[in-house]
């Protein structure tokens, strides 16, 4: 298992590496030593995902609004956990007339006039095309194009006159370079081409250090101060990066990030699957999972971007957001339109007994302890579950002459002395009956099939049983646990990085578990550690296969 | 407009693949099947033949059904019109007195011609009014061997205002089918640029040419960075291959020489060019069918009355239309054409002529099953009526070339002995591989009121 695998190891010195300055030596005398935390082997080139190239031609052509040309693109499917890794996502025939379409249809609207063209500039067109390519490739490329490239560009763009001579040549040239530019490979993969190893890493040039920290954060290409940051080689310096990382941290588009990360994670778009019976359920209707995806959504921003908390209170703050068809399945009055409620009788705590994730994770008509504790195993704690047998029998229908609860029926099937004991018994179903007092659709209850509800067991949380009894008990145990804030890390780290972290970069996970577990770290300072890290301005040596 | 060399060899084929319009005919689902690719062509002529009924002579098929061979056709039976075809005795099917079994009786053009590829009635009316009350077959061979959403190619040789246009392919019941009537427009929509004029298109493959060279290089020397891993450059050869498919492509692209002739013809609608248009139509297909673009296509020859005004060994013929009346008008009332019957004749050579030509074409691109692509294919001729006057539907003549993947037995004249249509269609369906949803053979096409079944005489496959 994953969580026994990455137990905390003995490295938490590392912290001492954000101290420091760039790749040291590894000499005992060098001032800035050999970090321990070394960045994965990843891609070189990640591509863009649909969103980083939205937000991309966004910003690089100075449009007021997306233009929403990824909404009949193929989509991006890798599999992965995020959207965010690059390295698992190609450029096939379609993906490529994707790319071509939407290229011609922006460069158009980038030269449709001369207003349309110094937008596109930024200001003031200038004068000449040599000065025009360079000043396009630089942010296409998010770099400086080389004198071969302008060469290319400068030609292409002379050739407008020939190949569109109904358009004037001062619109024609730049609309020919763009829709070059935004075709390039430069441009819609992020290369990370620096080569020069330095104490075992590869330390990132200033512009692919500056691509890296901004598609972290704002999922977009850099601005001008970061591009000028990397140009000066500002970037290099320590204190001037943490600068900058805060910079793009405390803007709006940081706020997008958090939001995607959390959404992703909590996977909240299967709530638009949910659907139950009305007559069992009076409480649902089709406008109730709006409500319940933007509870969640109002509750991760609260916590992290206004109360700036950490893991431990997404899971144990006794507070949500709520409307007045959530206040109906919560049994709360007095709600008109969405506000803060405070849960003071315990029942409630955190991201786990609300019904985006209750909801999601039940059958039509009743709770599904299974996939709630698969659900949090795999998500919440990284426990490394292995997947399930190929031929995964019913569970046995309900004996009408022998009514049981469900929880009964799960431990008979699947408890201890069953085939299912070794994962269910062990990692599953313990969590699953946590929740075990919300039905369905997220309703408290305190009966099952006319008995009570029994909502307490135990798990090995840091390699240590914990005994809890409901969800509020079992939120508290994991919050204390570094299982979870490991796994938290874990994730944004693959979120941040754009891969599946690896063994290089374990040190780094397991120093922000710690911290994030003991002082309850908020989520922005974990961000803002783990882009600030050494692991993040480097790449590895070796190369993937 | 003037497509240069350098165009052909380096923009149009350079850039097919990467067309947006294109990627969605790429028929990818259905041809990356393991087995054959089988594809049909249906060439039409109309005003019927000179086929020995009434009183005029048998000039069209040889004497007797059974085998067919070149020294047979071309010495015996050299003053048929099928003689034409000699050189492809073997892999001929000649199927005479094929009957449309929903005649009207009041205009035998407009109301065979919906039926010939649907075998199915039509509603009422004269001109262009009849619409049949079907799908035709090559929409349904389009639908099983296409990707999905790919409409089969239907072509015409022929003006645009006329009293009886196309009438071949049916989407659908009463979805009667536009031709396209433009080789040059054709070739365009095949290569995704058809929204705009020609020039227009000339000079957008143009732009993304020189677009795709820049591109190009960039990949390229990307790809060739040493500190990319493995993983990493067959990602970018997976891009870079996204761009050249279209280089790729041009093995398979119209020879130039095609696609001069194809942009030589400037009024496609005008008499003068008809055999031309019909000619570059049967490039364009030969070349579809080779590049996988399509599976199916329909060419009509002329209106439904056909009134085109050939030339023949160098003469200009009367309107085909009012020889195949043996008169100088389109009615029953007019001065006799002199000649008429023989007149006729020639032009049903000429016909077979234009089919053989499309057979070359077939023929000279390679197959990677058989001999060539021909093999892939059933090349169908046929006419929507079966004689002059009167115009008769009960005998329409039927030419079928290839064997559509081994699928057909060929070599053969049989006689249809006047049986519906539908059995025919059945069994070209069959052939290039459309079946029931039950896997078996395709033998229900057609109006449900027709007995079903194929021709199994026909076919090697059950």
């Amino acid at each position: 298992m994953r969580a026994l695998l990455f137990a905390p190891l003995a490295l938490l010195a590392c912290e001492g590496s954000l101290a420091g300055g760039l790749i040291g030596s590894g000499r005992p005398d060098d001032p800035h030593p050999t970090p321990l935390e070394k960045p994965g082997v990843a891609t070189r080139v990640p591509r863009l995902n649909h969103v980083e190239y939205e937000n991309t031609v966004t910003e690089l052509l100075h449009l007021p609004a997306k233009p929403n040309v990824t909404a009949t693109f193929v989509s991006d499917t890798t599999g992965a956990a995020f959207d965010t890794n690059g390295g698992l996502l190609n450029v096939d025939s379609t993906a490529w007339a994707d790319y071509q379409r939407a290229a011609e249809q922006l460069a158009l609207a980038a030269t449709a006039d001369q207003a349309a063209l110094a937008r596109t500039f930024g200001g003031a067109i200038p004068s000449t095309p040599d000065l025009q390519v360079r000043a396009l490739a630089l942010r296409a490329f998010r770099r400086p194009p080389t004198d071969a490239e302008v060469a290319s560009l400068v030609t292409l763009h002379g050739k407008a006159a020939t190949l569109n001579p109904s358009v004037a040549p001062a619109l024609g040239g730049p609309r020919l370079v763009l829709e070059a530019l935004l075709q390039s490979p430069n441009f819609l993969y992020r290369p990370e081409l620096s080569s020069e190893p330095k104490n075992g890493v590869v330390p990132l040039d200033g512009y692919e250090v500056a691509s890296r920290l901004s598609y972290a954060l704002w999922r977009s290409m850099p601005d001008e101060a970061l591009f000028a940051a990397a140009a000066s080689g500002e970037l290099a310096v320590r204190d001037s990066y943490l600068v900058h990382a805060r910079r793009l941290l405390a803007d709006r588009r940081a706020r997008d990030v958090v939001a995607s990360f959390h959404d992703q994670l909590l996977q909240v778009r299967r709530v638009t699957d949910v659907t139950r019976n009305t007559t069992l359920f009076p409480e649902f209707s089709v406008a109730l999972r709006d409500s319940m995806m933007e509870e969640q959504r109002a509750f991760v921003r609260d916590v992290v971007l206004e109360q700036k908390q950490g893991l431990t209170s997404l899971l144990t703050a006794p507070y949500s957001f709520l409307d007045d068809k959530l206040a109906r399945v919560y049994g709360v009055s007095g709600v008109t339109s969405f506000s803060k409620v405070t849960f003071t009788d315990g029942r409630r705590l955190g991201l786990l007994t609300q019904p985006a994730f209750l909801a999601v994770n039940a059958t039509s008509t009743t709770s599904d302890p299974i996939h709630r504790g698969v659900f949090v195993n795999h998500q919440l704690l990284c426990s490394g579950l292995p997947p399930p047998p190929n031929v995964v029998p019913m569970l046995p229908a309900e004996d009408p002459t022998m009514p049981r609860t469900l929880r009964q029926r799960i431990d008979a099937y699947t408890g201890r002395g069953t085939c299912g004991e070794g994962c269910h018994s062990t990692f599953i179903n313990p969590i699953g009956f946590g929740y075990e007092h919300f039905d369905a659709l997220g309703r408290w209850r305190d009966t099952d099939k006319g008995f009570p509800v029994n909502a307490a067991d135990e798990f090995m949380f840091d390699e240590k049983l914990a005994q809890f009894d409901g969800a509020g008990a079992l939120a508290r145990a994991m919050a204390s646990s570094t299982m979870a804030h490991a796994c938290y890390v874990e994730h944004w780290l693959e979120y941040l990085y754009g891969h599946r972290p690896t063994d290089p970069e374990r040190p780094l996970i397991d120093r922000l578990a710690k911290k994030s577990k003991e002082s309850d770290a908020a989520v922005l300072s974990l961000i803002e550690e783990l882009v600030s890290s050494d692991a993040f301005r480097a790449r590895a040596v070796e190369v993937t296969p | 407009m003037k497509l240069s060399r350098r165009l052909v060899l380096r923009g149009l084929g350079g850039v097919t693949l990467s067309f947006p319009a294109l990627e969605s005919l790429l028929p990818k689902a259905a041809w990356g099947q393991v087995g054959r690719k089988r594809f049909a062509i249906f060439v039409r002529a109309g005003n019927g033949i000179v086929q020995g009924s009434g009183s005029d002579p048998e000039r069209f098929w040889p004497d007797t059904p059974g085998p067919l061979t070149t020294a047979g056709l071309s010495t015996t039976s050299a003053d048929r019109a099928t003689s034409e075809l000699a050189a492809y005795a073997s892999q001929l099917i000649f199927l005479k007195n094929v009957r449309l079994q929903f005649p009207r009786g009041s205009c035998g053009h407009a109301e065979a011609i919906p039926q010939v590829l649907t075998a199915a009635s039509q509603t009422g009316g004269t001109g262009n009014t009849p619409r049949a009350r079907g799908m035709s077959i090559d929409w349904k061979i389009a639908q099983a061997n296409n990707a999905p959403g790919t409409a089969p190619l239907t072509f015409m040789a022929g003006p645009r205002q006329t009293y009886i246009g196309e009438g071949l392919s049916w989407s659908a019941p009463e979805m009667r089918t536009t031709a396209e009537r433009s080789p040059l427009n054709a070739f365009m929509r095949l290569t995704g640029l058809a929204s705009a004029p020609p020039e227009v298109q000339r000079l957008i493959v143009e732009r993304r040419k020189s677009v795709n060279d820049f591109v190009r290089d960039q990949l390229r020397e990307l790809s060739g960075k040493a500190q990319l891993s493995a993983n990493d450059k067959r990602r970018l050869a997976l891009h870079l291959d996204a761009v050249r498919d279209t280089e790729l492509r041009m093995t398979c692209d119209l020879d130039p020489a095609q696609v001069t002739q194809v942009q030589a013809i400037t009024q496609p609608e005008s008499n003068d060019v008809r055999p031309e248009v019909v000619r570059r139509f049967m490039d364009l297909s030969a070349w579809a069918f080779h590049c996988q673009l399509n599976s199916a296509v329909t060419l009509q020859v002329g209106e439904g009355n056909d009134q085109t005004m050939y030339d023949v060994n160098g003469t200009r013929y009367p309107r085909f239309h009012w020889i195949s009346h043996r008169i100088n008008s389109d009615g029953d009332m007019g001065t006799p054409i002199p000649n008429a019957v023989e007149l006729h004749h020639q032009v049903d050579r000429l016909q077979l002529r234009l089919f053989k030509y499309l057979l070359d074409r077939l023929a000279a691109y390679p197959s990677a099953f058989g001999a060539n692509l021909l093999d892939d294919c059933a090349a169908v001729w046929m006419n929507d009526l079966g004689n002059g006057p009167p115009h008769s539907a009960d005998n329409t003549p039927w030419i079928i070339a290839g064997s559509a993947g081994g699928s057909l037995r060929t070599g053969l004249f049989v006689d249809h002995q006047k049986k519906p249509n539908n059995l025919v269609l059945n069994t070209l369906g069959s052939a290039v591989g459309v079946r029931k949803a039950n896997g078996a053979l395709l033998d229900d096409f057609g109006e449900a009121s027709l007995a079903p079944g194929v021709l199994s005489n026909l076919l090697t496959i059950s």
